[in-house]
């Protein structure tokens, strides 16, 4: 019963903690554009307002919705907060989630996968504020003083080597999964080239979901 | 003092922008602390140590290091198109880096004045950020609405198995990052080398890691440097 409770209450709090959060960063988000009314009497005309907005939607739009829904089954309720306020859940959210939770030693998927996936995460959000506030306030100068090769190094090979290292770790667990995860999506990539971005996502993910439900019905994925 | 209309770097890089920028950062640091606090204290309730989550909580910190790296370039080169205390507030949440670029180049251009262009002024600007603002705004936005709805899809494909519960995670992930991976693959150049590597060296770093514990928290760190390495050398 204590776990019963304790599972309800975590739901209930990290519900509440999202959505006031999420509302107050929306209000916070058009601050400067009120700014720039207000003091410089300046703001995007209608026509461009509509445009821009439909134009940008039309780009992101499907996004707003297959992210979330994709991304849910691996962040959970908490990393799912924190990862789309935060931002760059593929390149420093979910590497920094499955660290914490190699770290510890926790089973996928279970309660204290999401206490720690939710650690991790939160963690990672203090050392990205730092460097970027470090870039911001410091930039130019640290680009003056490092060395052109690192630069070029961090720039064209970091997301490369961190997606493979991702996919090294979860093949390790489970290697049967892996045999067919990436391929699948390779395949599709090549035979039907061109789709927007987010039907390879939904793809990849549920795709790769209906294949390893079956597969583990037939008990050859356990 | 007057600022010059025409001159919108002056504008852009008044320390009062500071202040609009930097509740957004206080919200998101409120956030997560919160949810910090809130996994320590139940922490015992399913059987983790305060040391485990101290552990949690530092490879976090650390294994996002070099990633957060990776931002630089780009901070600055917004950061010579809105200025820093708005680079900082564009980048502090939500988006990834092109995502915001491609933004407020789009308002921009909308407005008739892309950027880095004759005519580009503050209007054009201005458009450029709301472009980007709205478009960041989609995701909380379905977030706000969903997200605690999504709870109960997940029991329901759950259905109480754990083993299954577990597998939704691994497959979800591996599908994610295969999905992502799959470009630098086919790529067949220096990036495909990167990411083989990445692959490799952190496969090896993690079987190591089950004999030798203290390396499981260094390992994508030592794994990034790997990969960065070889990719250098066969560019």
């Amino acid at each position: 019963m204590q776990h019963a409770n304790d599972a309800l209450s975590w739901s209930a709090t990290s519900i509440r903690i999202g959505r006031i959060c999420f509302f107050l960063a929306i209000v916070t988000s058009f601050a400067p554009l009120l700014y720039f009314y207000l003091v410089y009497n300046v703001y995007p005309p209608l026509d461009v307002a509509l445009t821009s907005w439909l134009s940008i939607a039309m780009v992101f739009g499907a996004f707003y919705f297959v992210e979330p829904f994709s991304y849910y089954p691996i962040l959970g309720l908490t990393g799912s907060y924190l990862g789309i306020l935060s931002g760059n859940i593929s390149n420093v959210r979910l590497p920094a989630s499955a660290a914490a939770q190699m770290a510890v030693g926790v089973e996928s998927g279970s309660k204290q996968a999401e206490i720690i996936s939710t650690l991790g995460i939160a963690g990672s959000i203090f050392t990205n504020l730092f460097f970027l506030t470090l870039a911001v306030v410091m930039g130019d100068w640290i680009l003056s003083v490092s060395p052109p090769a690192l630069i070029e190094a961090v720039k064209n090979y970091i997301l490369p080597t961190i997606f493979g290292c991702l996919y090294g770790q979860f093949t390790v667990m489970k290697p049967k999964i892996a045999l067919y995860a990436l391929p699948i999506t390779a395949i599709f990539y090549v035979l039907v080239p061109g789709l927007p971005a987010y039907i390879y996502i939904i793809v990849a993910i549920f795709g790769n979901l209906l294949l390893t439900r079956i597969l583990y019905k037939k008990n050859i994925i356990s | 003092m007057k600022i010059d209309e025409s001159d919108i770097m002056a504008i852009v890089n008044d320390p009062i922008l500071w202040w609009i920028a930097i509740p957004l950062g206080g919200i998101i640091l409120v956030m997560a602390s919160l949810y910090i606090r809130m996994s320590f204290k139940s922490a015992a309730s399913v059987g983790l140590s305060r040391t485990q989550c101290m552990k949690g909580l530092r490879s976090g910190i650390l294994s996002s290091i070099g990633p957060s790296i990776s931002v630089f370039v780009v901070v600055f080169s917004m950061a010579a198109i809105i200025g820093g205390p708005l680079t900082w507030m564009r980048f502090v949440g939500i988006g990834a880096a092109p995502v915001e670029l491609a933004a407020i180049n789009l308002g921009a251009e909308t407005y008739g004045a892309p950027v880095g262009s004759e005519n580009y002024n503050l209007t054009a600007m201005v458009s450029g950020l709301y472009t980007a603002i709205i478009n960041s705004c989609g995701w909380v936005v379905v977030g706000f609405f969903f997200i605690h709805r999504m709870e109960k899809v997940r029991e329901k494909m759950g259905g109480g198995d754990k083993v299954w519960l577990g597998l939704i995670s691994v497959t979800a992930m591996l599908g994610l990052f295969g999905f992502l991976s799959t470009p630098f693959i086919l790529a067949m150049n220096a990036k495909t080398v990167a990411c083989l590597t990445g692959f490799i060296s952190m496969g090896a770093l993690t079987l190591l890691g089950k004999k030798i514990g203290w390396l499981k928290e260094y390992a994508l760190g030592i794994a990034l440097i790997i990969g960065m390495i070889f990719g250098s050398v066969f560019s």
